[in-house]
This record gives C-alpha cells, structure tokens and sequence, in this order.
C-alpha cells in the first residue's frame, strides 16, 4: 500500500480536484441526513490518475494536430507508452463516465438581498464521445480544466504576480490596480506569516524542508517580483501615465487620484523588498541550523505535581514565579517617596536666588496673616520661653504647665506642640535651644484634650560653643 | 522622542501594555495612533534611549512587524506590534505591583487572611497553568510560536470543564500526606467554586490585556502582548516549576534567583 502523501508533494491537478471536492460534497449531499463524506475505496485513486492520464494524453495529441475526435485505440497505445498498465475496459469506463452531463444545481446574488437558483449539465463533461463510433475528443469544459491546472505556477506557488501590475498600468487599467495591490499585499503578508511559522518551529520540517529545498527557485521569484514591482513603480510615476489617469478619470469618475495609487505600489514595493531580505535572511539562518526543535511544556502535569508530596511546590517560591507570570498591576493605594523612580530637588534650580519655601496653615481663610499660626505664637512667647530656659533646663511638660503663654482668642498652650517640627525658630541672640531626650512621658490635659508623648528636656547653649 | 512623546507612549503603555498601528479585528483605542506615530517616526537611536529609560524601571519595549504574523500593512499607517514586557533579570519598578495577581484573586469573604492567601496563590496557578494548556498543548504549539497566536482559543465552559476534570482526578488519587495535602484541601473544598474561580480569573486576565474577547460570549483568544510575553519570559519562568528530573543546575539558579540556598531547598524536602 502506499505511504499517504503530504501536501507538498500532492501533483497539482490532484490538488485542484481536492480544493472543490467539499463543494462538490456538499452539493449532493441532504441537509437531513448530515454531513455527507463518500466514502472512497483504494481503485479510486486508479481510477483518478486514469482520468488525468486521459486529459493529458488528448491534450498532447490535440497540440499536435488541433481540436478533433480520436480512435480510442490510439489514445489508449498513446496511454499505455507512459503507463503500460492501462486497461481498456478501465479506459472505456472512465471514458464513458467523462463524457456524461450531471446536473450542476447553484444560486447567484440577484444584487436585491435574496439568491437566483439556476442549473447547469451541459457544462459538465470532460469529453465528448461521437455517437455510435470510438472516437473521443475534449470538450470545451475538458480544456477549461487543463487551463485553469497548467497555469498551476501562479495558484499552486501562489506567486506574487507583478506582472499583471505592470500590464494594468500600461493599458490604463487604472481600476484594478487598488485591488491587485491589495491582493498582492495580502499575499506578501501570508508569505511572512509561513515564513514566520517557519521560523518559529523548528520542528516543522516539512514547511522548513519544501522552504530551504525550494529556496533558491523562491528568493529568485521574489527578486524577480522586486524588480517587476520596481518597474511598475517607476511607470506609475511616469508623466505619460498621469495624463492617461487624467483621461482616464474623465470617463470614469472614481474618489480617488493618482497619489493613491502612487502610495499604494510604493506600499507593495516596500513589503516585496522586505520580504524578499526575510527570505534570504532566513534560507541563511535555516541552513546553518537546522535545530532539534524546542519542545512543549507540560501545564496539566505541572498541575498535577501540585499534590504529589515528592513534588509539592514551595509556597514562597510558586508565589515569587507566579509573581514574574502573571500580569503586573500599577494602581497603588498609598503614597511613599520610595515609589518615586528619581527626585528633583527644587530648591537647587535657582541658585542665584536663596529661595526658603514658607508653609503656612491658615484656619480662617477670612483673617489676612502675615505669618503662620505657629510664628506668631513663636514670636509672641518666645522672649518668656528663653527666660525660663535661662533659669534652669526645663522639660517639655513643665514649659507646657508652667509658663504662661500669651495667647490669642483661639489658642492654647497646645500651639507650642508644633515647635517640635521648628525648633529653629526659637533661636536667636547668640543663644541655642538643644533638646535632650530623657525617655520620661508626659501626659496632660489642655482644654479638654488629653495630650501625651515623650518628655525632652530642653536647655540653652551659647551659639560659639 | 521629547520629554512630552515619552510621556504620551509610556502612560499609553503602562495601561494597555501594547501599541498597534494597524490592529486586525478591532479600532484603535484613545490615543493609540498617536503613540504609534511617535514611535514609528522615531530613529534607532531615540529607540535605544527610550529603551534605556524603560529598563531602568525593569521593563523592555518589543517591537515587532505586524507582516510577520500576516496582517496586511495599510498605506499610511505603522504595521508595527509595539509591546511593553519584563525585562528579565531585572527588579521592577516598585510602584509597580507584581503581587497584585493575589489581590484581584482573592475571595475577601471569611476566613483566615494568611489561609486564603495561600488558597489563592495555589488556585491561581492551576488556573494559569490550565489556561496555557488550552493555548499551548491542546493545539500542539510550542512558546515560540507567538504567530499562532490567533489560533489560541479558550472557553469559559471549557476551561470549567477541564478544571472540573483535573480536581475529580485529584480528588479520585485520595488525600496526600504532609504539605501536599494542604495543597489538595485547598483545591478540594473549593471544588464547588470552580465556576467563580475560572470567571474571575478570566475577568483578571481579559482586564490585563492577556485574553481578548473573540466576538462570542464566554470565548477568548490569546492575545499578542501574552504571546510574546510567554515567548520572550514566561517560558523560561515556567521551566522553575517543572517538578521531575530537576537538574541541580536548575535548581541551583532558582535557588540564586529567590535568593536561597540550594541546602536550604534540599532540607524543606
């Protein structure tokens, strides 16, 4: 039995039956009764090659003398000197089947929204048998089919086809060209997206191999394609070719100019240089190596591993990898310097000005100040809080009880809590106030609020000490 | 690329994470065409400062032709995949959260908060792994080949499913012994949520551009950003959790990564 085939080795008219055989699967099948596939035996592949044997053989006899009917006998002779195992009852059964209509059922969009239905037989034989003799000859239908498979180079390569670009421009084709372009794109495009498949998995051997072995034939193509696309370039942007777009335009007015479609060959030229690079980029680097392959990985094992205690995962070490897996997220609750990536400090921008940024905190927005809150506490009671100091050290708690502070309508002896922040601003007069701390607590009340907190002790030094 | 460019891609990037100039199956977002103009007028040089700028807070700019994956370029328009992702070896930047997976996971309802963060990290590994199972293995892709990424598809009622499977599997081997039977308590009184598991899950990956809705309800497919994360990263991130034939090279630089020592390792065994 013979090994199946893969698909780059399938003869391309086999390759043209297979494209429509679903279609044809598909028509003769009944909605009712589900998906129709036939089934085939091992002789329908005898049968297939016989039939393409046939095809061929009338068309090589039809080359040589014109369209007319044939002696069976001399196609069969002609048939057995390619393959000598041609039989010919085999022979007048394919005939026979060739040469008989079936009716073709489709519909075609009647431009309103709905379908016309509509039936073909007569354009459905390969060959035509004269009536009552053993002649045979090809139908119109028959060498429509060897048409359509000897021009295999451009559906079965699928290459791009420049030429039609520049043929299109010389005969002032102008309204096909956004669609070669287009189609022309689009094929570039599925090339790089093989190419990168490719690429990408080294173990596809198949593609790589039909690649690497065709890639001499293929960068030649595409240099080939380079310069054909290079010509229509330079032809787009001939004077002769505007004009005639200009003539052109007048009889058939279309939105757009010549500049698009300038822009769109320069955009076909641009990716056929670019692929065209690729290619020979990657025939270097496929090569060179021609790797192992990576391999997969195992998710619905690792799973597993999970809860096997030979391989149950760290706690630690599962959250640090996941960490490093799963998506990051940005959105922070809270604020901390650290978060910041760098830091400018402001106050060096403008050296030449000695700039000190005063914070005031101003509780009635009414009141004009020409301090802060705390200066003018600090001010007011600073001479009486260096008195006392010069006295003897005096802790915080006692300054807070013992001093009488001078104080505004809405202050209390509390404001000088906020001297911890400055204690800067009470000093002065060759004098310094140094705050010790002893490791007492104090804890008061003062006006109605319950105050505590460590209890520094606070004396004054001469400044030149 | 000036100070104000670098902005507009940077915060364009840290919330979408991708920038398509021309994107297959759906229109530009805010913004998007104009940080992709910026970064395709840039030349390779401005490219390899805002690179610099970018690996300084642990990330790494890819960029990759859009041609490649076959999507046809258009006439004035940036074909390029512009993606922000990890730079391995590299500390993020600490406004950046990496353990904010736990958070958007977590079920705050009852309980103990240590316990559940534990359910939670063990939950979300078997929902990540699960999920590249259905992206990888099921359609026998290996992490390189980010071009198929179009083809990586999962379903809500299949994901639920598979998940269903492999619990009843476990639950079918019996309780292990020691920690590993913490780790299968954890999957087994939840077995009921699995449903919610999966949706939430799902909702994380879908907000943080890792799925992308296919057009049919409850169906997402891989998107480019995940692909090229996993090809680029995550591959290797994941060989540290491949358990059997651990070779002590492998472990040693997990060890060196976490910060542990080999012998520590060897004595929690």
């Amino acid at each position: 039995m013979s090994r199946p085939s893969t698909s780059s080795s399938i003869p391309h008219d086999v390759r043209l039956v297979a494209a429509i055989s679903r279609l044809v699967d598909l028509h003769q099948s009944r909605r009712e009764t589900g998906v129709y596939v036939p089934e085939t035996q091992e002789r329908s592949g005898h049968m297939l090659a016989l039939a393409l044997l046939l095809l061929d053989t009338l068309r090589e006899i039809e080359m040589d003398r014109g369209p007319s009917f044939v002696p069976i006998g001399e196609v069969l002779s002609a048939m057995r000197k390619r393959v000598s195992t041609v039989i010919e009852e085999d022979l007048d059964f394919v005939i026979d089947s060739l040469a008989h209509e079936r009716e073709i059922r489709y519909g075609v969009e009647d431009g309103e929204g709905g379908i016309t239905f509509g039936l073909t037989k007569e354009s459905t034989p390969l060959v035509e048998k004269a009536r009552g003799f053993a002649q045979v000859q090809l139908t119109e239908n028959g060498r429509l089919l060897l048409r359509i498979s000897a021009m295999k180079e451009s559906w079965l390569y699928s290459d791009i086809d420049a030429e039609k670009l520049v043929k299109a421009i010389e005969r002032g084709q102008f309204a096909d060209i956004p669609r070669f372009c287009k189609m022309m794109i689009l094929e570039i495009a599925s090339k790089n997206k093989q190419l990168s498949s490719a690429l990408e998995r080294p173990t596809l051997a198949e593609l790589r191999d039909m690649l690497i072995d065709d890639g001499p034939g293929i960068a030649g193509a595409l240099r080939d394609a380079t310069e054909v696309v290079k010509q229509a370039c330079s032809k787009i942007f001939d004077a002769g070719t505007r004009e005639s777009f200009e003539m052109w335009r007048e009889r058939v007015p279309v939105s757009y100019s010549i500049g698009n479609l300038q822009t769109e060959i320069e955009l076909v030229m641009q990716n056929v240089e670019a692929l065209s690079r690729r290619f020979v980029g990657f025939l270097e680097t496929a090569q060179r190596a021609r790797s192992t392959g990576g391999e997969g990985i195992p998710f619905l094992s690792i799973v597993d591993s999970m809860t096997v205690p030979s391989t149950v995962p760290d706690l630690r070490r599962l959250e640090a990898i996941l960490a490093e897996l799963m998506p990051w997220g940005t959105g922070s609750n809270f604020f901390h310097p650290s978060l910041m990536v760098g830091s400018v400090d402001f106050t060096t921008l403008d050296v030449g000005e000695k700039h000190v940024p005063v914070s005031t905190f101003n509780l009635e927005p009414d009141r004009v100040a020409s301090h802060s809150r705390l200066m003018d506490f600090i001010l007011r009671n600073r001479a009486m809080v260096i008195d006392r100091l010069k006295a003897s050290p005096t802790t915080f708690s006692e300054m807070i009880s013992d001093v009488g502070f001078s104080l505004e309508a809405d202050e209390t002896p509390a404001d000088f809590f906020g001297v911890y922040s400055a204690p800067e601003h009470l000093d002065g007069e060759g004098f310094r106030i140094v705050v010790g701390i002893t490791g007492e607590t104090f804890d008061t009340r003062i006006a109605g609020l319950h105050f505590t907190g460590s209890d520094p002790l606070m004396f004054l030094t001469e400044e030149n000490l | 690329m000036n100070p104000t460019e670098i902005g507009i891609v940077f915060a364009y990037l840290l919330r979408w994470r991708e920038i398509l100039g021309n994107p297959p199956g759906r229109n530009l977002r805010d913004g998007e065409r104009e940080a992709a103009r910026i970064l395709a007028n840039c030349n390779s040089s401005a490219l390899n400062d805002f690179e610099d700028f970018l690996n300084a807070q642990g990330f790494s700019l890819v960029d990759r032709d859009g041609v490649e994956f076959g999507i046809p370029p258009k006439a004035g328009t940036p074909n390029t995949i512009w993606v922000l992702t990890r730079k391995r070896g590299e500390d993020v930047a600490p406004y950046v959260d990496n353990r904010w997976y736990i958070e958007a996971m977590r079920d705050g309802r009852g309980g103990d908060r240590e316990a559940k963060k534990h359910e939670t990290i063990f939950w979300t590994a078997r929902l990540w792994l699960t999920l590249q199972w259905f992206f990888y293995e099921k359609i026998d892709r290996l992490p390189s080949e980010v071009s198929r990424y179009s083809e990586a598809f999962v379903s809500k009622r299949l994901f639920v499913e598979e998940l269903s499977s492999g619990i009843e599997k476990m639950g079918n081997s019996g309780r292990p012994e020691g920690e590993a039977g913490v780790v299968w308590d954890h999957f087994w009184k939840e077995k009921g949520k699995i449903s919610t598991w999966a949706a939430r899950f799902l909702n994380v990956m879908e907000q943080s551009g890792m799925i992308e809705a296919t057009g049919n309800k409850d169906e997402w497919r891989q998107t480019v950003l995940a692909a090229i994360e996993m090809a680029d990263n995550s591959s290797q991130e994941v060989s540290y959790l491949l358990p059997p034939k651990q070779s002590l090279a492998s472990r040693e630089t997990a060890a060196l990564l976490l910060g542990e020592t080999v012998a520590d390792q060897s004595e929690q065994q």
